[in-house]
């Protein structure tokens, strides 16, 4: 535990304080999963605090930002946003401020890209994969599943395997050593 | 870049000057006196142009009008979708939408301004 105490914990990020609580609850005589543990809350710690960190600085954009007329950073999408980023499986690679004064969460990999919008009270989420159908989700913020946006940037980010592939017996094939 | 040919909110119309009417160095000093916004936080800085020819802003789907009621040489790209403020778009339309733009700055050529500071425009047509 003695490791902890060297960090920097800023209470404007509540997250951080939660990460904090989570490792001092950690019982000192199972040394196994008190190390596994501290290894888990420094990554998520550092994804965290870089997130909330841009959502910070996106938080801060007023009306005109982009000097054409964009609308200022609305605060309810940035908390939706800081609600939503936490549960999402694949860090996302941008963080952006939207023109209608939204919060744009931006994936870009090998299989693709996907962009998620996070408004006042709306979200909308696209998948524009290399191969395949785009996945398209939409709707309120209340109605939006998690589970699902997981699910498709598995798509893109190459967590899923085709069921086509999945199912395929590899040992047919083989060479048999003699 | 795309956000370089993004409407704003309640609009679905970007305004651009039409080389056919307006020097560069014309479009440079609009830029910088009208558009440019040194003391805003995040400062908007003048950088340079972007030359895209209207037959490839037509061929991704947006229109090009004349509106020379602003100035002579005026128009507008009209790319047919509107954002709400603080409300997010339609996927499907937010798709086509974003990738449209993506192509629109990946088919512009943008040139750098290397001397941003003075009335000439030194970077061809």
């Amino acid at each position: 535990m003695s490791a902890i105490s060297g960090w920097t914990l800023s209470p404007s990020v509540p997250g951080l304080w939660a990460a904090f609580a989570k490792v001092n609850a950690l019982g000192q005589d199972d040394e196994s999963v008190c190390s596994y543990s501290w290894w888990f809350v420094r990554q998520e710690t550092w994804y965290a605090y870089s997130l909330v960190d841009q959502l910070m600085q996106i938080s801060r954009l007023t009306d005109g930002w982009d000097g054409y007329g964009a609308a200022g950073i609305d605060f309810k999408a940035v908390a939706h946003a800081r609600n939503i980023l936490p549960l999402l499986h694949a860090s996302p690679d941008h963080i952006l401020p939207g023109v209608a004064g939204t919060v744009l969460v931006e994936w870009e990999r090998s299989l693709g890209r996907a962009s998620l919008e996070i408004g006042q009270d709306t979200f909308s989420f696209y998948t524009s994969p290399t191969v395949g159908d785009p996945i398209l989700l939409g709707g309120t913020i209340q109605g939006l599943d998690v589970g699902d946006i997981n699910f498709a940037l598995a798509t893109i980010t190459g967590n899923v395997v085709p069921q086509s592939l999945e199912s395929r017996n590899w040992h047919v094939g083989v060479a048999r050593r003699i | 870049m795309r956000g370089a040919f993004e409407a704003p909110p309640g609009s679905d119309e970007v305004s651009v000057s039409r080389r056919w009417y307006v020097a560069p160095w014309l479009s440079k000093a609009y830029a910088k006196h009208r558009v440019q916004r040194p003391r805003a936080s995040p400062p908007k800085v003048y950088k340079g142009l972007a030359f895209v020819s209207v037959e490839i802003v037509r061929r991704f789907g947006s229109a090009v009008i004349d509106s020379r009621s602003e100035y002579l040489g005026h128009a507008d790209i009209k790319h047919g979708i509107v954002r709400v403020k603080g409300v997010a778009l339609a996927p499907d339309l937010r798709k086509v939408l974003e990738e449209r733009l993506e192509r629109l700055a990946q088919a512009a050529r943008y040139t750098e301004d290397r001397e941003p500071s003075r009335i000439q425009w030194r970077g061809g047509d």
